[in-house]
């Protein structure tokens, strides 16, 4: 009776998947939030040019499109709230409270939104189109990195100060593992299958390689460079490629998947810290802090092919496309 | 009847099984940590701190931290799960590391200088000497005439590298700004507690410092924190000026204004006949 309960909520899922996919409505603009600037920079995919600067509160961090890509969900960090963009008209159309200082975040297939809040150390769940609490899951200090499986059925969470990263089931929201990585883990990202998640460790220097389904470790990198400090980690389409975004190393890292031997690295601005990766994995977009600017690498070259001046220190970047 | 009967012994046996499954998983692992000092001062309050924010991770880990009162230290069977935090004279801290010589003993007040040390490898220096922090001093009012900064290991100002976060979390639980001292307290427990989640047996991997790269810790300074030869915590420092931080010094730069002869058998020798003690802290 549990293996067909099980099996239906997978087709349920699946089915979910489906039909959130069909129903992606392609801009190819790309979000980028401006931590100290309080807004979101706009850029048109195509002329890489600032086609709009939206305020959306203080302390703007993580950004998300939802599955349909009717909406782009920003978290604002100090006003506690998730601000809701309408990707066409470019405002914001609303806003909900999500806890305590949320950071980074992410969207399941269903809809749903999973967010790290830092100061209470509890992941949450969102329903954005009412902006209702569905869960809150215990995790360690200072929760980061939201992850969540292609397959939508785990999330990953990174606590910065406890040095963990939590594997958590959907939809029971159970931590099934425990995985104790290197110091201050900032983000996650699977394997298209959702066998395998990757881990930066932002003071240790590492990546760090975990199967999914039983937690062990199987493989750590180190980036090998002493202002390596790495932040967001993304796969390329095909699973062959990592790229890592390496903070004060002003570098994007690219390392094989199978050794996580580093194979390239692209110089960036400084204080790299956001990545996100268009649908056809072609290219490459970097968030530059300190810099205040945007980068685009084209993963064919392996090669900055323009840099985009946005706001004030930028972090987080998603691409509706 | 036998099936019956064997299926029926099975799941006892399974029943029992599960129970002692789950009760030895609840029980985990409990590590002691044995705080020597005033519990009036900064470095209580870091040390109840770090426990607290141990245990959170512990809970995940089935690992507990304890603190254990030091007139109990005797009849703690399991010395390899326990640690000293001593607040107290370098003197003492000599005597209770040639007492205890397989618990290692996180000294959290300054020494005046590394010469003053005692020579014991079961002692680790979580601060730098008052010399060294002189010294740091010096040289940044030299290259800033008309600042009047001084060295600190924290300051409850101090934002990055997530330090904003631990400061909010101190003051919230401690209801007054973290200091040296209780930052010191707190990172003793957080590098134990560190090492505990990597190592069953961290009390060893501590007492070999110089030999594993375990113990490199996240302080909330923004580098892995580790110790040097003379088991002293590398650390940044912070340069406060005025209410405010107006510098931090790498350690590298701090390394360089090491003296070279700071060697430990050298100044055993050197010191054999002087008080140890730079500071005058509960004396024993």
């Amino acid at each position: 009776m549990e293996i067909i309960t099980t099996i239906s909520k997978q087709l349920q899922l699946s089915i979910l998947v489906f039909v959130c996919n069909a129903a992606i409505a392609d801009t190819g603009r790309v979000f980028v939030s401006n931590e100290r600037g309080d807004s979101v920079s706009v850029l048109d995919g195509i002329t890489n040019q600032v086609i709009s600067t939206i305020s959306v509160g203080k302390r703007p961090r993580g950004v998300g499109i939802s599955p349909d890509g009717t909406e782009v969900y920003v978290a604002v960090s100090i006003d506690n709230l998730i601000s809701v963009i309408d990707p066409i008209k470019l405002e914001v159309i609303r806003t909900f409270s999500c806890g305590d200082d949320p950071e980074a975040f992410a969207v399941h297939p269903n809809g749903n939104i999973y967010i790290s809040n830092e100061e209470d150390a509890i992941a949450s769940v969102y329903d954005p189109s009412n902006g209702k609490l569905i869960d809150t899951i215990e995790v360690g200090l200072e929760p980061e990195g939201v992850a969540i499986s292609p397959d939508g059925t785990k999330v990953a969470v990174t606590s910065e100060s406890t040095n963990l990263l939590h594997i958590i089931g959907i939809p029971s929201h159970n931590i099934l593992h425990n995985v104790v990585v290197g110091a201050r883990p900032r983000s996650a990202a699977f394997s298209s299958d959702s066998k395998t998640v990757y881990v930066t460790s932002e003071i240790s220097s590492e990546i760090i390689k975990i199967d999914v389904n039983s937690g062990e470790i199987l493989q750590k990198a180190s980036l090998g460079d002493a202002r390596a400090k790495p932040k967001d980690i993304l796969v390329s389409n095909d699973g062959s490629k990592l790229y890592v975004a390496g903070g004060r190393s002003d570098k994007i890292f690219i390392l094989e998947e199978k050794e996580l031997r580093i194979l390239n690295s692209i110089p960036v601005g400084k204080r790299v810290w956001g990545l996100a990766l268009s649908s056809d994995g072609t290219t490459l977009y970097t968030t530059d802090g300190v810099d205040h600017q945007v980068s685009v690498i084209d993963t064919t070259m392996e090669k900055v092919s323009a840099t985009v001046p946005v706001g004030k220190f930028p972090w987080g970047v998603a691409i509706h496309d | 009847m036998f099936n019956k009967r064997f299926l029926k012994m099975l799941r006892s046996f399974m029943v029992i099984c599960l129970m002692l499954l789950t009760t030895g998983s609840a029980l985990g692992k409990e590590f002691n940590i044995v705080f020597d000092g005033s519990k009036k001062t900064d470095a209580w309050l870091g040390l109840q701190q770090g426990i607290e924010e141990a245990n959170t991770q512990g809970k995940f880990l089935n690992l507990k931290y304890i603190i254990a009162n030091f007139s109990h230290l005797n009849s703690i069977q399991d010395r390899t799960s326990t640690i000293i935090v001593s607040a107290r004279s370098a003197r003492r801290n000599s005597k209770l590391a040639t007492e205890y010589p397989s618990v290692p003993i996180f000294a959290i007040l300054p020494s005046s200088s590394a010469q003053s040390r005692p020579c014991a490898n079961n002692i680790l220096y979580i601060r730098p000497s008052s010399q060294i922090m002189e010294k740091v001093t010096t040289l940044w009012r030299a290259e800033n005439p008309s600042g009047n900064g001084r060295a600190q290991l924290w300051h409850h100002t101090f934002k990055k590298y997530a330090a904003a976060q631990l400061n909010k979390r101190f003051e919230k639980a401690a209801a007054k700004p973290m200091s040296d001292e209780s930052w010191s307290a707190w990172a003793a427990v957080k590098l134990f507690s560190d090492v505990a989640a990597k190592s069953a047996n961290p009390s060893t991997q501590l007492l070999n410092p110089k030999e594993t790269s375990i113990l490199a810790f996240d302080g909330q300074k923004g580098v892995d924190l580790n110790f040097n030869s003379e088991l002293e915590l590398l650390q940044p420092l912070l340069i406060i000026d005025n209410g405010a931080i107006v510098s931090e010094i790498s350690i590298e730069k701090i390394n360089t204004l090491r003296d070279a002869n700071s060697n430990c058998e050298t100044l055993a020798a050197k010191n054999k006949n002087e008080d140890a003690d730079g500071n005058n802290h509960n004396n024993i």
